[in-house]
Protein backbone atom coordinates (compact mmCIF):
# COMPACT_ATOMS: atom_id res chain seq x y z
CA UNK A 1 0.00 0.00 0.00
CA UNK A 2 1.85 2.94 -1.47
CA UNK A 3 -0.48 5.74 -0.04
CA UNK A 4 0.14 4.79 3.70
CA UNK A 5 3.73 6.36 2.91
CA UNK A 6 2.48 9.67 2.64
CA UNK A 7 1.57 11.60 5.43
CA UNK A 8 -0.93 14.25 3.36
CA UNK A 9 -2.44 11.48 1.96
CA UNK A 10 -3.96 9.95 5.43
CA UNK A 11 -6.81 12.72 5.71
CA UNK A 12 -10.13 12.33 3.80
CA UNK A 13 -8.42 13.75 0.58
CA UNK A 14 -8.43 12.94 -3.04
CA UNK A 15 -5.19 14.30 -4.32
CA UNK A 16 -5.30 14.56 -8.34
CA UNK A 17 -2.98 17.81 -8.55
CA UNK A 18 0.60 15.77 -9.13
CA UNK A 19 1.61 17.25 -11.90
CA UNK A 20 1.38 20.80 -10.22
CA UNK A 21 3.53 19.09 -7.23
CA UNK A 22 3.88 15.56 -5.61
CA UNK A 23 3.36 14.67 -2.10
CA UNK A 24 6.12 13.51 -0.18
CA UNK A 25 6.33 9.81 1.49
CA UNK A 26 7.40 9.88 5.20
CA UNK A 27 11.26 8.34 3.68
CA UNK A 28 11.70 11.88 2.36
CA UNK A 29 10.17 14.31 5.14
CA UNK A 30 12.65 12.12 7.36
CA UNK A 31 15.65 12.50 5.05
CA UNK A 32 15.36 16.38 5.44
CA UNK A 33 15.41 16.30 9.07
CA UNK A 34 17.89 13.87 9.87
CA UNK A 35 19.73 16.30 7.26
CA UNK A 36 19.41 19.22 9.45
CA UNK A 37 19.31 17.52 12.80
CA UNK A 38 22.94 15.49 12.01
CA UNK A 39 24.52 16.59 8.67
CA UNK A 40 23.98 20.18 8.50
CA UNK A 41 27.37 22.38 7.04
CA UNK A 42 28.27 24.19 4.51
CA UNK A 43 29.48 22.15 1.27
CA UNK A 44 33.04 22.51 -0.86
CA UNK A 45 34.23 24.91 1.78
CA UNK A 46 34.97 23.26 5.83
CA UNK A 47 37.71 20.83 6.44
CA UNK A 48 36.04 19.29 9.38
CA UNK A 49 34.23 16.16 9.39
CA UNK A 50 30.66 17.56 9.44
CA UNK A 51 31.65 19.26 6.12
CA UNK A 52 33.19 16.82 4.49
CA UNK A 53 29.96 14.64 5.12
CA UNK A 54 28.00 17.45 3.77
CA UNK A 55 29.46 17.80 0.86
CA UNK A 56 29.48 13.72 0.35
CA UNK A 57 25.59 14.02 0.20
CA UNK A 58 25.84 16.23 -2.09
CA UNK A 59 27.97 14.97 -4.13
CA UNK A 60 25.74 11.59 -4.14
CA UNK A 61 22.97 13.35 -4.68
CA UNK A 62 24.39 14.38 -8.53
CA UNK A 63 25.56 10.95 -8.93
CA UNK A 64 22.07 9.19 -8.18
CA UNK A 65 20.13 11.72 -10.10
CA UNK A 66 22.89 11.53 -13.06
CA UNK A 67 22.38 7.00 -12.42
CA UNK A 68 18.29 7.81 -12.49
CA UNK A 69 18.85 9.46 -15.88
CA UNK A 70 21.95 7.60 -17.74
CA UNK A 71 23.87 10.47 -17.42
CA UNK A 72 27.66 11.59 -15.95
CA UNK A 73 27.67 13.03 -12.20
CA UNK A 74 29.09 16.39 -14.09
CA UNK A 75 26.54 17.35 -16.20
CA UNK A 76 24.33 17.32 -13.14
CA UNK A 77 23.67 21.21 -12.56
CA UNK A 78 21.09 21.58 -9.49
CA UNK A 79 18.85 24.57 -9.73
CA UNK A 80 16.14 25.75 -7.75
CA UNK A 81 13.79 23.99 -10.15
CA UNK A 82 12.74 23.29 -13.98
CA UNK A 83 11.54 27.11 -14.71
CA UNK A 84 15.66 27.82 -13.60
CA UNK A 85 17.28 25.27 -15.81
CA UNK A 86 15.03 26.21 -18.50
CA UNK A 87 15.76 29.59 -18.02
CA UNK A 88 19.02 28.43 -17.62
CA UNK A 89 19.96 27.02 -20.51
CA UNK A 90 18.50 29.63 -23.00
CA UNK A 91 21.39 31.44 -20.86
CA UNK A 92 24.36 29.14 -21.88
CA UNK A 93 23.33 28.86 -25.34
CA UNK A 94 23.30 31.94 -26.08
CA UNK A 95 26.97 32.03 -25.45
CA UNK A 96 27.40 29.51 -28.28
CA UNK A 97 24.15 29.95 -30.81
CA UNK A 98 23.90 31.17 -34.37
CA UNK A 99 21.28 31.01 -36.88
CA UNK A 100 17.88 32.65 -37.38
CA UNK A 101 15.05 30.85 -35.60
CA UNK A 102 14.34 28.90 -32.66
CA UNK A 103 11.90 26.14 -33.02
CA UNK A 104 9.08 25.18 -29.86
CA UNK A 105 5.66 24.83 -29.75
CA UNK A 106 2.37 26.61 -28.36
CA UNK A 107 1.78 23.30 -26.31
CA UNK A 108 4.56 24.52 -24.08
CA UNK A 109 4.50 25.55 -20.37
CA UNK A 110 5.39 29.11 -19.86
CA UNK A 111 8.71 28.05 -18.16
CA UNK A 112 9.62 26.55 -21.72
CA UNK A 113 8.43 29.15 -24.01
CA UNK A 114 9.25 32.18 -21.81
CA UNK A 115 13.09 32.08 -22.03
CA UNK A 116 12.98 30.89 -25.95
CA UNK A 117 11.05 34.64 -26.50
CA UNK A 118 13.46 36.57 -24.55
CA UNK A 119 16.32 35.39 -26.44
CA UNK A 120 14.63 35.38 -29.84
CA UNK A 121 13.98 39.09 -28.76
CA UNK A 122 17.47 39.82 -27.45
CA UNK A 123 19.32 38.19 -31.16
CA UNK A 124 16.84 39.19 -33.46
CA UNK A 125 16.00 35.58 -34.19
CA UNK A 126 12.43 34.31 -35.04
CA UNK A 127 10.61 32.19 -32.88
CA UNK A 128 8.70 29.63 -34.68
CA UNK A 129 5.80 27.93 -32.76
CA UNK A 130 4.40 24.08 -33.58
CA UNK A 131 0.66 24.53 -33.50
CA UNK A 132 -1.01 21.42 -31.74
CA UNK A 133 -4.22 19.05 -33.92
CA UNK A 134 -7.17 19.28 -32.57
CA UNK A 135 -6.64 17.05 -29.68
CA UNK A 136 -4.28 19.61 -28.32
CA UNK A 137 -1.18 17.20 -29.32
CA UNK A 138 2.21 18.55 -30.96
CA UNK A 139 2.81 15.39 -33.84
CA UNK A 140 7.03 15.30 -33.87
CA UNK A 141 6.42 16.67 -37.67
CA UNK A 142 4.77 19.81 -37.01
CA UNK A 143 8.53 21.03 -34.77
CA UNK A 144 10.62 19.02 -37.55
CA UNK A 145 8.55 20.79 -40.41
CA UNK A 146 10.05 23.90 -38.83
CA UNK A 147 13.96 23.22 -38.40
CA UNK A 148 15.34 24.43 -41.31
CA UNK A 149 19.62 25.23 -41.81
CA UNK A 150 19.19 28.48 -39.82
CA UNK A 151 17.33 26.65 -36.79
CA UNK A 152 19.62 27.67 -34.22
CA UNK A 153 18.14 25.73 -31.18
CA UNK A 154 14.63 23.35 -31.00
CA UNK A 155 12.53 23.88 -27.35
CA UNK A 156 10.39 21.28 -26.50
CA UNK A 157 8.43 19.35 -24.22
CA UNK A 158 8.72 15.22 -23.51
CA UNK A 159 5.28 14.99 -21.97
CA UNK A 160 2.69 18.06 -22.03
CA UNK A 161 1.46 19.09 -18.64
CA UNK A 162 -1.77 19.65 -20.29
CA UNK A 163 -2.85 16.65 -22.36
CA UNK A 164 -0.06 14.10 -21.28
CA UNK A 165 0.83 13.84 -24.62
CA UNK A 166 4.37 11.75 -24.66
CA UNK A 167 6.14 12.98 -27.85
CA UNK A 168 9.14 10.69 -29.21
CA UNK A 169 12.03 13.42 -28.32
CA UNK A 170 14.14 11.21 -30.55
CA UNK A 171 11.89 12.18 -33.77
CA UNK A 172 12.92 15.96 -33.10
CA UNK A 173 16.76 15.82 -31.85
CA UNK A 174 17.37 13.50 -35.14
CA UNK A 175 16.08 16.29 -37.34
CA UNK A 176 17.46 19.17 -35.17
CA UNK A 177 20.98 17.69 -34.83
CA UNK A 178 20.83 17.19 -38.97
CA UNK A 179 20.30 20.91 -38.89
CA UNK A 180 23.09 21.09 -36.67
CA UNK A 181 20.80 22.88 -34.19
CA UNK A 182 20.52 22.48 -30.13
CA UNK A 183 18.16 20.70 -28.51
CA UNK A 184 16.42 21.34 -25.30
CA UNK A 185 13.49 18.95 -23.79
CA UNK A 186 11.53 19.68 -20.91
CA UNK A 187 11.13 16.39 -18.75
CA UNK A 188 9.00 18.25 -15.77
CA UNK A 189 6.43 15.88 -16.55
CA UNK A 190 8.17 12.39 -17.76
CA UNK A 191 11.41 12.23 -15.73
CA UNK A 192 8.93 11.33 -12.91
CA UNK A 193 6.67 8.99 -14.75
CA UNK A 194 8.99 6.56 -16.71
CA UNK A 195 12.58 5.63 -17.51
CA UNK A 196 14.46 8.10 -19.12
CA UNK A 197 17.67 7.78 -20.46
CA UNK A 198 19.39 11.17 -21.93
CA UNK A 199 21.82 9.42 -23.96
CA UNK A 200 18.80 7.30 -26.08
CA UNK A 201 17.18 10.47 -26.68
CA UNK A 202 19.37 12.55 -28.38
CA UNK A 203 18.79 15.56 -26.88
CA UNK A 204 21.61 18.06 -25.49
CA UNK A 205 19.55 19.65 -22.40
CA UNK A 206 16.58 18.26 -20.39
CA UNK A 207 15.21 20.02 -17.19
CA UNK A 208 13.09 18.84 -14.24
CA UNK A 209 12.00 19.58 -10.94
CA UNK A 210 12.47 17.55 -7.99
CA UNK A 211 9.13 18.27 -6.28
CA UNK A 212 6.97 17.03 -8.56
CA UNK A 213 8.90 13.32 -8.50
CA UNK A 214 8.24 12.96 -4.57
CA UNK A 215 11.18 15.21 -3.86
CA UNK A 216 11.42 18.31 -1.99
CA UNK A 217 10.56 21.66 -3.55
CA UNK A 218 13.48 23.94 -4.07
CA UNK A 219 15.77 21.70 -6.02
CA UNK A 220 15.85 21.37 -9.56
CA UNK A 221 17.97 20.08 -12.49
CA UNK A 222 19.27 21.20 -15.41
CA UNK A 223 21.21 18.23 -17.59
CA UNK A 224 23.51 19.59 -20.37
CA UNK A 225 26.16 17.54 -22.32
CA UNK A 226 29.55 17.48 -20.65
CA UNK A 227 30.90 18.68 -24.20
CA UNK A 228 28.93 21.69 -23.91
CA UNK A 229 29.07 22.61 -20.80
CA UNK A 230 32.88 22.55 -20.65
CA UNK A 231 33.28 24.83 -23.48
CA UNK A 232 30.39 27.82 -21.82
CA UNK A 233 31.33 30.78 -18.81
CA UNK A 234 28.86 30.69 -15.91
CA UNK A 235 25.80 32.90 -15.48
CA UNK A 236 26.29 33.51 -12.09
CA UNK A 237 28.49 34.80 -10.67
CA UNK A 238 30.00 34.30 -6.80
CA UNK A 239 31.48 32.00 -4.20
CA UNK A 240 31.89 27.91 -5.40
CA UNK A 241 32.39 28.46 -8.67
CA UNK A 242 36.10 29.91 -9.23
CA UNK A 243 38.90 27.73 -8.37
CA UNK A 244 40.86 31.25 -7.84
CA UNK A 245 40.71 35.04 -8.12
CA UNK A 246 43.68 37.17 -8.70
CA UNK A 247 44.02 40.10 -7.26
CA UNK A 248 43.53 42.10 -10.88
CA UNK A 249 40.36 39.28 -10.40
CA UNK A 250 40.80 37.18 -13.45
CA UNK A 251 38.65 34.30 -12.24
CA UNK A 252 39.76 30.56 -13.30
CA UNK A 253 36.04 28.71 -13.30
CA UNK A 254 36.22 25.10 -11.50
CA UNK A 255 35.13 22.32 -13.58
CA UNK A 256 31.15 21.67 -14.27
CA UNK A 257 28.72 21.35 -12.48
CA UNK A 258 30.58 23.88 -9.43
CA UNK A 259 31.00 26.38 -12.56
CA UNK A 260 27.12 26.63 -12.58
CA UNK A 261 26.21 26.22 -8.88
CA UNK A 262 27.57 29.51 -7.30
CA UNK A 263 26.92 30.18 -3.90
CA UNK A 264 25.30 27.93 -1.21
CA UNK A 265 23.68 25.35 -2.72
CA UNK A 266 20.07 23.75 -1.38
CA UNK A 267 21.90 20.34 0.43
CA UNK A 268 19.46 19.13 2.19
CA UNK A 269 17.05 19.76 -0.81
CA UNK A 270 19.73 17.07 -2.57
CA UNK A 271 19.45 14.47 0.39
CA UNK A 272 15.71 14.58 0.24
CA UNK A 273 15.97 14.53 -3.67
CA UNK A 274 18.06 11.65 -3.08
CA UNK A 275 15.64 9.58 -0.74
CA UNK A 276 12.59 10.29 -3.57
CA UNK A 277 14.92 8.45 -5.92
CA UNK A 278 15.32 5.73 -3.86
CA UNK A 279 12.15 5.53 -3.14
CA UNK A 280 11.12 5.79 -7.21
CA UNK A 281 13.39 2.98 -7.54
CA UNK A 282 12.37 1.04 -4.73
CA UNK A 283 8.73 0.95 -6.01
CA UNK A 284 9.98 0.59 -9.99
CA UNK A 285 10.03 3.51 -12.25
CA UNK A 286 8.69 2.10 -15.22
CA UNK A 287 5.84 0.28 -13.36
CA UNK A 288 4.47 4.07 -12.63
CA UNK A 289 3.15 4.88 -16.15
CA UNK A 290 1.59 1.67 -16.49
CA UNK A 291 -0.82 2.08 -13.27
CA UNK A 292 -1.53 5.54 -14.25
CA UNK A 293 -2.65 4.82 -18.00
CA UNK A 294 -5.37 2.48 -16.18
CA UNK A 295 -6.74 5.27 -13.94
CA UNK A 296 -6.28 7.65 -16.60
CA UNK A 297 -8.56 5.99 -18.63
CA UNK A 298 -11.17 5.48 -16.21
CA UNK A 299 -11.40 8.89 -15.36
CA UNK A 300 -11.76 10.02 -19.30
CA UNK A 301 -13.97 7.06 -19.61
CA UNK A 302 -16.18 8.50 -16.86
CA UNK A 303 -16.00 12.33 -18.00
CA UNK A 304 -17.02 11.61 -21.60
CA UNK A 305 -20.23 9.98 -20.16
CA UNK A 306 -21.20 13.38 -18.20
CA UNK A 307 -20.90 15.30 -21.42
CA UNK A 308 -17.23 16.73 -20.69
CA UNK A 309 -14.79 17.13 -23.54
CA UNK A 310 -11.11 15.28 -22.76
CA UNK A 311 -7.87 16.95 -24.35
CA UNK A 312 -5.15 15.00 -26.06
CA UNK A 313 -5.72 10.90 -26.97
CA UNK A 314 -2.79 8.87 -24.60
CA UNK A 315 -4.06 9.60 -21.69
CA UNK A 316 -0.86 9.17 -19.11
CA UNK A 317 -0.53 10.73 -16.00
CA UNK A 318 -2.91 14.30 -16.96
CA UNK A 319 -6.35 14.36 -18.00
CA UNK A 320 -7.87 17.99 -18.38
CA UNK A 321 -11.03 18.46 -19.33
CA UNK A 322 -13.64 20.76 -19.76
CA UNK A 323 -17.94 21.98 -20.54
CA UNK A 324 -18.44 24.71 -22.57
CA UNK A 325 -21.53 25.09 -19.76
CA UNK A 326 -19.07 25.02 -16.63
CA UNK A 327 -16.41 27.27 -15.73
CA UNK A 328 -13.27 25.23 -14.89
CA UNK A 329 -12.50 27.23 -11.19
CA UNK A 330 -16.06 27.14 -10.34
CA UNK A 331 -15.80 23.19 -10.87
CA UNK A 332 -12.85 23.03 -9.31
CA UNK A 333 -13.71 24.84 -6.06
CA UNK A 334 -16.74 22.86 -5.99
CA UNK A 335 -14.49 19.64 -5.72
CA UNK A 336 -12.44 21.01 -3.47
CA UNK A 337 -14.93 21.23 -0.80
CA UNK A 338 -14.95 17.54 -1.03
CA UNK A 339 -11.60 17.09 -0.43
CA UNK A 340 -10.59 16.19 -4.62
CA UNK A 341 -7.43 18.19 -4.84
CA UNK A 342 -7.39 19.60 -8.74
CA UNK A 343 -6.24 22.46 -10.73
CA UNK A 344 -8.45 24.10 -12.62
CA UNK A 345 -7.39 27.40 -15.87
CA UNK A 346 -4.72 27.35 -18.13
CA UNK A 347 -1.91 25.46 -15.90
CA UNK A 348 0.42 27.80 -17.33
CA UNK A 349 0.20 27.21 -21.32
CA UNK A 350 -1.86 29.80 -21.83
CA UNK A 351 -1.35 30.28 -25.78
CA UNK A 352 -2.21 26.35 -25.87
CA UNK A 353 -5.68 26.77 -24.69
CA UNK A 354 -5.73 30.14 -26.78
CA UNK A 355 -5.25 28.35 -29.88
CA UNK A 356 -7.81 25.49 -28.85
CA UNK A 357 -10.24 28.67 -28.47
CA UNK A 358 -10.88 26.99 -24.81
CA UNK A 359 -10.70 29.28 -21.94
CA UNK A 360 -9.40 27.05 -19.43
CA UNK A 361 -9.64 23.32 -18.42
CA UNK A 362 -9.92 21.09 -15.58
CA UNK A 363 -6.80 19.00 -14.55
CA UNK A 364 -6.42 15.92 -12.88
CA UNK A 365 -3.64 14.46 -12.97
CA UNK A 366 -2.21 10.98 -11.25
CA UNK A 367 1.10 9.52 -9.13
CA UNK A 368 1.71 6.38 -8.19
CA UNK A 369 -0.15 7.30 -5.21
CA UNK A 370 -3.36 7.32 -6.57
CA UNK A 371 -5.67 4.18 -6.68
CA UNK A 372 -9.19 3.17 -8.02
CA UNK A 373 -10.54 4.41 -4.88
CA UNK A 374 -9.54 8.34 -5.74
CA UNK A 375 -11.10 7.50 -9.45
CA UNK A 376 -14.39 6.41 -7.49
CA UNK A 377 -14.09 9.22 -4.96
CA UNK A 378 -13.56 11.85 -8.11
CA UNK A 379 -16.57 10.84 -9.03
CA UNK A 380 -18.80 10.97 -6.35
CA UNK A 381 -17.61 13.82 -5.61
CA UNK A 382 -18.15 15.54 -9.46
CA UNK A 383 -21.35 13.57 -9.90
CA UNK A 384 -22.65 15.47 -6.00
CA UNK A 385 -21.35 19.22 -7.40
CA UNK A 386 -22.73 19.20 -10.79
CA UNK B 1 -13.44 44.49 1.76
CA UNK B 2 -13.74 45.90 -1.59
CA UNK B 3 -13.12 43.96 -4.62
CA UNK B 4 -12.61 44.82 -7.88
CA UNK B 5 -13.41 41.74 -10.08
CA UNK B 6 -13.35 43.50 -13.78
CA UNK B 7 -10.27 42.81 -14.91
CA UNK B 8 -10.42 39.48 -13.46
CA UNK B 9 -8.83 37.31 -15.96
CA UNK B 10 -8.95 33.11 -16.92
CA UNK B 11 -6.04 32.11 -15.54
CA UNK B 12 -5.28 29.81 -12.81
CA UNK B 13 -4.64 32.98 -10.15
CA UNK B 14 -6.62 35.45 -11.44
CA UNK B 15 -10.01 34.06 -11.71
CA UNK B 16 -12.65 35.43 -10.10
CA UNK B 17 -12.75 32.36 -8.15
CA UNK B 18 -9.57 31.81 -6.94
CA UNK B 19 -9.44 35.97 -5.56
CA UNK B 20 -12.90 35.49 -3.96
CA UNK B 21 -12.54 32.17 -2.38
CA UNK B 22 -9.98 33.42 -0.24
CA UNK B 23 -11.80 35.72 0.89
CA UNK B 24 -15.06 33.48 1.74
CA UNK B 25 -12.94 30.99 3.62
CA UNK B 26 -12.35 33.76 5.97
CA UNK B 27 -15.82 35.31 6.23
CA UNK B 28 -15.00 38.70 5.42
CA UNK B 29 -17.94 41.12 4.61
CA UNK B 30 -17.53 41.69 0.50
CA UNK B 31 -18.18 44.60 -1.75
CA UNK B 32 -17.61 43.22 -4.94
CA UNK B 33 -17.80 45.23 -8.27
CA UNK B 34 -18.23 43.17 -11.06
CA UNK B 35 -18.78 42.85 -14.76
CA UNK B 36 -22.39 41.94 -15.99
CA UNK B 37 -21.10 38.72 -17.19
CA UNK B 38 -19.12 37.65 -14.25
CA UNK B 39 -22.81 37.88 -11.98
CA UNK B 40 -24.08 33.89 -12.48
CA UNK B 41 -20.63 32.90 -11.49
CA UNK B 42 -20.06 35.22 -8.58
CA UNK B 43 -23.65 34.84 -7.30
CA UNK B 44 -23.04 30.75 -7.23
CA UNK B 45 -20.05 30.87 -5.53
CA UNK B 46 -21.19 33.30 -2.66
CA UNK B 47 -24.15 30.91 -2.35
CA UNK B 48 -21.73 27.91 -1.62
CA UNK B 49 -19.90 29.58 0.41
CA UNK B 50 -22.72 30.64 2.76
CA UNK B 51 -23.13 34.50 1.73
CA UNK B 52 -26.17 36.07 0.98
CA UNK B 53 -26.61 39.16 -1.39
CA UNK B 54 -27.47 42.08 1.16
CA UNK B 55 -27.45 44.74 -1.70
CA UNK B 56 -26.85 45.17 -5.74
CA UNK B 57 -26.99 48.21 -7.83
CA UNK B 58 -25.89 48.85 -11.21
CA UNK B 59 -23.41 51.49 -11.96
CA UNK B 60 -23.08 51.98 -15.79
CA UNK B 61 -22.31 49.18 -17.11
CA UNK B 62 -21.11 47.17 -14.18
CA UNK B 63 -22.58 46.01 -10.84
CA UNK B 64 -21.62 46.27 -6.97
CA UNK B 65 -22.82 43.38 -5.04
CA UNK B 66 -22.57 43.86 -1.18
CA UNK B 67 -22.43 39.97 0.41
CA UNK B 68 -21.92 38.88 3.80
CA UNK B 69 -21.83 35.56 6.38
C1 LIG C 1 5.87 20.80 -18.47
C2 LIG C 1 6.34 21.70 -17.38
N1 LIG C 1 7.42 22.45 -17.55
C3 LIG C 1 7.90 23.26 -16.61
C4 LIG C 1 7.26 23.37 -15.39
C5 LIG C 1 7.81 24.29 -14.36
O1 LIG C 1 8.20 23.58 -13.22
P1 LIG C 1 8.59 24.35 -11.89
O2 LIG C 1 7.41 25.15 -11.48
O3 LIG C 1 8.92 23.27 -10.93
O4 LIG C 1 9.75 25.21 -12.22
C6 LIG C 1 6.11 22.63 -15.16
C7 LIG C 1 5.37 22.77 -13.90
O5 LIG C 1 4.18 22.62 -13.81
C8 LIG C 1 5.64 21.76 -16.17
O6 LIG C 1 4.55 21.02 -15.99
Amino acid sequence: MVKEDFPALQGNIVYLDSAATTQKPRQVIEAIKEYYERYNANVHRGIYELARISTEIYEEAHEKVARFIGAKPQEIIFVKNCTEALNLVAQLLSQLVEGSNIVSTLAEHHSNLLPWWKLSKERGMELRLAEPDADGVIPEERITDLVDEETAIVAFHHSSNVSGHILDPRKVSKAAKKAGAFTVLDAAQSVPHLPVDVRELGVDAIAFSAHKMLGPMGIGVLWMREELLSRMEPVLLGGGIVSSVDLDLSPVWKDPPQRFEAGTPNVAGAYGFSAAIDYLLSHGVEKILPEERKLARALTEGLKERGFKVLGRDHTSIVSFWREDLDPHLLAYKLGREGVCVRSGYHCAEPLHRHLGISGTVRASLYLYNDGEDVERFFEALDRVM
Amino acid sequence: MEIDLRKAGKGCADNPVAILSDFIAKGTPLCIILRRDQEDLVKELLDIGGYRVVQRREEGEYVVVEARR
